[in-house]
This record gives C-alpha cells, structure tokens and sequence, in this order.
C-alpha cells in the first residue's frame, strides 16, 4: 500500500472499494469527487488533492474512514488499509 | 480517542446557472479527536469529512468543504428547483453509523462523559433544516449572522 505519512493513496481506497463496495462508481466534480455505491441515495464527497494530483491523490484517513462508514463497509474497508 | 456531538449554523449566497441562491443550514456533525489528528463527519447534511491538526483547523475545513460541495451541486443543478431538491438531499443523506454514535455522544455529554470548554453549548434538539430560498430582491433584511459549531448538550 502506498502512503506518504499517514495519507493513504487513491489507487488504494480505490482497490479497497472493489473489495468492499463492488460496483461502486465515482464522477469528479469540480471541487469534491464524489463517489456512488449501491442504491445508497447520498454520495460521498472526496477531496481531490492538490493541484496537479488528482489522478491518484493522497488522501488524510479521516476521510477514508467517514467513506467507509457511510457505505457500511468499515469493517471490510480496516481489512485493506491502515484506519 | 474521542468524540463529540457538534451542532452548527452557516448561510451561504450560492451562484447558480440563471439564479441566486441563500443557504441557510442548522445541522448537525460528529467530531473526532485522535492522536493523528481531527476529523469532523457530516451527520445532516452527511457524505463528507474534514480533517486538521487541530479542532480549529478541521471545523474551518468543514466549512469550506461544505460550501465547496454546494458549489458542486450547482455547476450541475439546470434549475433553482432542482439546486434545492439536491441540496435538500445533501441535507437528508445521513448515515447510520454517524447518526447512532452522534445521538450517544450528546447522552455522553448530559451524562458528563464528555466536556469540550473549548466550545460552547447548544440544545441537542435545537430545530434542524435547510432553507434554500431563490434571491430575487436582495435586502439587508435578509442578512442573518450564522452561528458557527457549538457542542450539542
């Protein structure tokens, strides 16, 4: 798992979500990406990191975690990456 | 680490596609204080996170993540009805998990589990919502200075 500090990589929120949410979808907006499982009716808004960075941006754990809990995957998604 | 039950007020003048718009929104949000840092979880409106060293530095980011996530929602909104459905939605997309350990969290804090003097206090039951109005005719009539986050008791 890549991480820089305690940031953890997109590719790697991005494997754990085919893990844990299969099926999920996302779409960049201009200021969050917003990320789409299931027939959950709100998405969950990811930072898109700094300018430059949103191909694979890193992102604090903090959001990570409140990803997971909003999708009901946290136990799934603490199996994959260091929450 | 611990968590503590956040009530908060913030207004907004959002620029839409043809309209403008006041966002009013008393809501409510989860505070989590670890040895890495703080991160402060939407509870209503819910779907998104905010993060800092320190609790200033994540209640300044919640609000800017949450004005930003308005500014999203309409870039794609073709109509003021429709920004106001969507931002009704945001409001509305609560989930399970944040909702139950924020409701414990304000039973923590009655039951004196819980103090954080470095905010102040608001009633748990203090009334929710958001007020999403079109501005046709701007007045000063409308200005209304928003309350910020205060722990929820």
């Amino acid at each position: 798992m890549a991480t820089h500090g305690n940031l953890i990589a997109w590719k790697d929120v991005k494997a754990m979500l085919d893990a844990c949410a299969p099926g999920w979808w996302h779409r960049d907006k201009k200021h969050r990406r917003w990320v789409y499982y299931s027939d959950i009716q709100t998405p969950f808004k990811l930072p898109l990191g700094k300018h430059g960075r949103r191909e694979n941006p890193e992102i604090q754990p903090g959001h990570v975690k409140g990803l997971a809990r909003h999708f009901g995957i946290y136990d799934c998604a603490k199996a994959f990456l260091k929450l | 680490m611990s968590r503590y039950p956040i009530v908060f007020g913030l207004r907004d003048i959002i620029q839409g596609n043809g309209f403008l718009a006041g966002v009013a929104v008393e809501g409510r949000a989860l505070l989590h204080e670890e040895e890495g840092g703080v991160w402060v979880e939407g509870v209503n409106p819910g779907g998104f996170v905010a993060t800092g060293h320190s609790v200033a530095e994540a209640l300044e980011e919640f609000r800017r993540s949450y004005t930003a996530i308005l500014f999203d929602i309409a870039e794609d909104a073709e109509s003021f009805e429709s920004f106001q459905e969507q931002c009704q939605a945001f409001f509305d997309g609560s989930a399970e998990t944040p909702v139950r350990e924020w409701e414990q969290a304000v039973e923590d804090v009655r039951a004196g589990r819980i103090s954080a003097d470095w905010l102040g206090r608001r009633s748990a039951e203090s009334p929710r919502g958001i007020v999403v109005a079109r501005i046709d005719e701007p007045s000063v009539e409308n200005n209304r200075v928003e309350e910020g986050a205060a722990l929820a008791a």
